[in-house]
């Protein structure tokens, strides 16, 4: 029996022309339209922007002073004016205090980990076949995550020190994005199959299997609870055209579209609520970071048109986002003033950009008390993936470790 | 006459950037078809890379590295297109692609298969110096630029791609040995 091994030459040969055949011969008939249709009315960036370079290059350049000034004068007005619509307005309700940072839970593939701040992991607990993303309940006293296999899930809860104290067998599927009620009593949570997504609500202590409350037919994914606990945000759609942000009652009725402008609206980084529980922001396909209001009304841009932002999540505060936004060096990430964004008109002024490593394409995580970020980092060269506790207002230096490429994703609100 | 309109573009002329474009989107959406092997995600990661360009422009510092800074405006955009896929495990088998290659003589059926796979194993950075350099024709350097990687990384990182690419072509040629092997 012989066995052929192809010459450098041959294989190269074989490659090229394998990638020529593969390669289509045209790009889609309206792909250049709609590209020169979007840069007609896409703002272009002055030459001394320097996408992701330092905020600060915003309003130091002394050229800019001047027409600082009148831009300035100009969101003056247009806070006041929004003050005064506030006032009149919807009442918030109060945000959530303040708290201290516990314990940051962090997942990889088979494993979540409980580290703290300075990166040092405390508790390790396996979990089968899926990623160990956990999520704290709002009094950060327990924790949820799925252990088994897709085949055989399980929904765990357990306390801080990683003792079960419930397992819940739950249809088979990807099990995933957990969202606690904020009263501390119920989950909601995903299961993903190959055809469809449906979300369920389950007692923290039962042992039952749970229930869908959406169709499979809608595709339902990603829920998240208001603070109110009144209503669960959460994407649905079959076709990319049609997924959109929606909102129903904790028990699947009385399903709402709020999204009606934004692009096809991305279930990954999850739907953040501002901490008033008045409005919910989502990242669409390739059209950036949206707002709207719990009722639909107000639907906004954040982070604009056809930029590549995504994965926002809001400070406890609520006065703050984070965001991940692409720029031709990569993903950077940026700290944005969520006060200033004012209906439709992106007004949004860059706090800060984050230094450091890039960014990957996953939510900040928000310390308890707003003083520090979680950040998820990349490297391009392979390596370890840096992880990072940075300074939202840049003062701090950011402390950097590596956590076995395990990925944070959210931190325990001890009481103030 | 490249340069002249792009440095109109530079300066905000919409028209000569659509010249750019409509010179270039062909080449840079079947660069992106190969890397994230989807029609949909190519043709995002065209017009995103394309829509950052007439954005960012202005900055570009040396008006004839234009086409590098195009591509690497598409790498970063089809990585971020893959991380999404990944996270949804969505990268489908397109039956397209066996159709087209069935029509190509100058690949053994078994290899274009094995090359598929293969391929389909290695992560975004592999793909992107690969297609670089094997389909777009860079040099090594010009790869390193694009990608924003030191040379010995873009040296290394082709040459672990094409290994790896070599290992499941010669594995399928075991493969077909050992069955012939044992029907006899």
């Amino acid at each position: 029996m012989s066995e052929r091994t192809t010459s450098p030459i041959d294989f190269e040969r074989s490659l090229v022309d394998w990638l020529e055949a593969t390669a289509p011969d045209r790009e889609p008939a309206d792909l250049l339209g709609r590209v020169l249709e979007t840069t007609l009315v896409t703002r272009r960036r002055p030459g001394w922007w320097k996408p992701g370079g330092p905020a600060a290059s915003l309003w130091q350049p002394r050229q800019m002073i001047g027409r600082t000034l009148a831009v300035a004068a100009v969101l003056l007005l247009l806070i006041l004016a929004l003050a005064v619509a506030l006032a009149v307005g919807s009442r918030p309700q109060e945000p959530l205090p303040l708290g201290r940072p516990g314990l940051i839970v962090a997942g990889r593939l088979g494993e979540l980990l409980l580290v703290d701040e300075s990166g040092a992991v405390q508790r390790r607990v396996p979990t089968g076949e899926f990623w160990g993303y956990g999520a704290w309940s709002r009094d950060g006293t327990r924790l949820a995550y799925a252990d088994g296999a897709a085949t055989d899930p399980f929904l765990v809860v357990t306390n801080p020190e990683l003792d079960e104290v419930a397992r819940i067998r739950v249809p088979a599927g990807t099990v995933a994005a957990f969202s606690w009620s904020p009263d501390g009593r119920q989950i909601a949570f995903g299961v993903v199959t190959e055809t469809e997504g449906q979300i369920y609500v389950v007692d923290a202590a039962a042992g039952k299997v749970p229930v869908p409350i959406t169709d499979s037919s809608i595709d339902a994914r990603a829920p998240s609870w208001s603070p109110d606990g009144s209503l669960i945000a959460f994407r649905a759609g079959v076709s990319i055209n049609t997924q959109a942000l929606f909102v129903m009652q904790r028990d699947g009725t009385g399903i709402t579209r709020l999204s009606q402008q934004a692009r096809a609206v991305v279930e990954t980084c999850g739907f953040p609520w501002t901490p008033d529980g008045r409005s919910i922001l989502f990242e669409t396909r390739f059209a950036g970071v949206w707002a709207v209001d719990r009722d639909g009304t107000n639907e906004r841009e954040i982070i604009g048109g056809t930029m590549d932002a995504g994965c926002p999540t809001v400070s406890p505060d609520g006065k703050r986002i984070a965001v991940n936004v692409g720029t031709e060096r990569g993903m950077r990430g940026w700290i944005v003033n969520l006060d200033l964004v004012i209906g439709d008109v992106n007004l949004v002024r860059l706090h800060t950009e984050v230094p450091g490593p890039l960014w990957d394409r996953l939510p900040a995580v928000w310390s308890p008390d707003g003083r520090s970020i979680g950040v998820n980092g990349r490297v391009l060269d392979g390596g370890p993936m840096p992880r990072l506790i940075v300074d939202p207002d840049g003062v701090r230096p950011a402390r950097t470790f590596f956590i076995d490429n395990a990925v944070m994703i959210g931190w325990q609100r001890l009481p103030p | 006459m490249q340069r002249e309109t792009i440095e109109r573009a530079m300066a905000g002329d919409h028209d000569a950037f659509a010249q750019l474009a409509a010179g270039a989107i062909r080449s840079m959406y079947a660069t992106a078809r190969l890397i994230v092997r989807d029609d949909a995600a190519a043709e995002d990661a065209t017009q995103e890379a394309l829509v950052n360009a007439w954005r960012f422009l202005s900055s570009l510092r040396d008006p004839d590295r234009f086409d590098a800074w195009l591509y690497r405006l598409l790498i970063n955009a089809c990585r971020g297109q893959l991380r999404r896929s990944n996270r949804h495990d969505v990268i489908d088998v397109d039956v397209a692609d066996l159709s087209r290659q069935s029509a190509d003589p100058g690949v053994e059926l078994a290899d274009r298969d094995q090359l598929e796979r293969g391929f389909r194993r290695l992560d975004a950075e592999q793909r992107a110096v690969v297609i670089l350099h094997f389909y777009r024709g860079y040099s090594v350097p010009e790869v390193a630029e694009i990608v924003g990687i030191p040379l010995g990384t873009a040296k290394s990182r082709i040459h672990r791609a094409t290994t790896a690419l070599r290992a499941a072509l010669d594995a399928d040629a075991r493969l077909g040995a050992a069955a012939e092997g044992s029907r006899a």
